[in-house]
């Protein structure tokens, strides 16, 4: 493959993502998993089963970069892209062990109440997922489309054979008031 | 207003707000308590969601991995380098090739003379099978000169060299095994019998002997020895005169040019 066609193949890629075709990401695996491993491995100290997963971690976030539009250009192609933000998550991980060692053992109010909200948060999520797929298909694919693959309401409209965008903005906020219902049930209970 | 506001949680978490947006909307967090439960609820909405799809990609990467051929260091090496390994391929082909047309043409090129000025003797010898004595002591000499009639050098050559093994005075059978040798290129064996057989003093062969050598004498680069010989076939008027001309002026010319 030529440069530019590289370059027009990261581009096809990103486009797949964002309309929601996950199954791109497969054939990226296939296409460009020895080829990551041999590079990770050549320039890391990491052995074959660490860059996998190192592999598999920068697919996910190629995917999540791509819905969420932070791929700006495209001068390099897919497999180096994959391979930088493989690189950049082992030196990451490295450091964050080595980060940890300095913290003081004093309190910082700030700091508490931040762990307070993030607490909060993490709650909220174990009781959405014990009460996600009491949700009804249709629900359950509609907040997908919208949260995760970040799909366009006339994107999701098509997919979901809704009648208009308007009757999809109404089944939204159903599906999300029935979730939020589950949910407040549950935080009441406990 | 706050349906605005609200619709702007979905963009923002998805990164689609511009940077005014964005603080805009982080100023509007901070301030609507509302705004702010339902923030972490579609933010916490999302976590499970992700976190969701994460596992379902995950297990399915994993049985990709798990269905491929194992990671082999050495298959990289040989598509990282494929490039220059095809084209270091096709340059030792091209090389190999040119070798061997070279080494062709230097076989050829090598026997110009041969080929150009020598020819397959008569058969003085036993003319043919029918009117030949088929005694069993001659049978490998006649089966021999059979084969030189038809031209099948190389059983020619098999068939004489036996019988010279046989009979190493016999001149009609040394010139004829000679003859075959040389229209083999067999050079040095050629050379060996056709020089025993000159200095035997053989004179019924003897202007074939001295144009056979003094064709070799000139595939062998031994100028002086050429001449010699090429000088006195032209003097002795034979059948090999005009040739022995025509050589002797290409190789004046050839030593004048030097």
């Amino acid at each position: 493959m030529t440069k530019a066609q590289k370059r027009i193949r990261f581009k096809d890629i990103v486009s797949q993502l964002k309309k929601g075709k996950k199954r791109i990401l497969n054939e990226i695996f296939k296409e460009h998993r020895n080829m990551f491993i041999y590079t990770l491995m050549k320039n890391h100290e990491v052995d074959e089963d660490a860059a996998t997963i190192l592999f598999t971690d920068s697919l996910l976030i190629l995917q999540k970069n791509a819905i969420e539009n932070r791929i700006k250009t495209f001068e390099a192609s897919v497999e180096t892209y994959l391979i930088g933000i493989g690189s950049n998550l082992f030196i990451n991980k490295k450091r964050g062990f080595v980060k940890t060692i300095g913290i003081s053992n004093e309190i910082d109010e700030e700091l508490v109440e931040e762990r307070l909200k993030q607490e909060e948060i993490e709650e909220l999520i174990k009781i959405i997922d014990s009460n996600i797929d009491k949700l009804d298909e249709k629900c359950r694919k509609l907040i997908k489309y919208v949260f995760h693959d970040g799909l366009k309401a006339e994107e999701i409209t098509e997919l979901l054979e809704i009648k208009s965008i308007g009757a999809f903005y109404v089944q939204k906020l159903r599906c999300l008031k029935v979730l939020r219902e589950l949910v407040f049930a549950n935080l009441i209970e406990s | 207003m706050k349906t605005d506001v609200f619709l702007r949680i979905d963009d923002y978490l998805l990164n689609r707000l511009s940077d005014q947006e964005r603080i805009e909307f982080e100023k509007a967090i901070l301030v609507d308590s509302n705004l702010k439960d339902e923030f972490k609820f579609r933010l916490a909405l999302k976590r499970v969601i992700d976190e969701k799809e994460e596992k379902r990609i995950r297990q399915e990467l994993r049985n990709i991995n798990a269905g491929m051929e194992p990671y082999n260091k050495f298959s990289i090496s040989i598509s990282k380098y494929r490039k220059w390994i095809v084209i270091t391929s096709v340059a030792a082909s091209l090389s190999l090739l040119f070798i061997a047309y070279f080494q062709i043409y230097l076989a050829k090129s090598n026997y110009k003379y041969l080929s150009s000025f020598y020819s397959a003797p008569h058969n003085y010898y036993m003319p043919t099978l029918r009117s030949a004595n088929q005694n069993n002591k001659f049978a490998e000499i006649i089966e021999g000169m059979h084969y030189y009639d038809i031209q099948k050098y190389e059983e020619a050559l098999e068939k004489l060299q036996t019988a010279y093994e046989n009979d190493k005075t016999n001149e009609n059978l040394m010139f004829y095994l000679a003859s075959s040798n040389l229209l083999l290129n067999n050079i040095s064996e050629a050379k060996e019998i056709f020089i025993k057989l000159k200095n035997s003093g053989n004179m019924f062969y003897k202007k074939h002997v001295d144009w056979s050598l003094s064709l070799i004498y000139l595939e062998e680069g031994d100028i002086e020895k050429a001449k010699s010989l090429l000088i006195r076939i032209k003097n002795s008027n034979n059948s090999f005169s005009e040739k022995a001309s025509q050589l002797l002026l290409e190789i004046k010319n050839k030593s004048s040019s030097f």
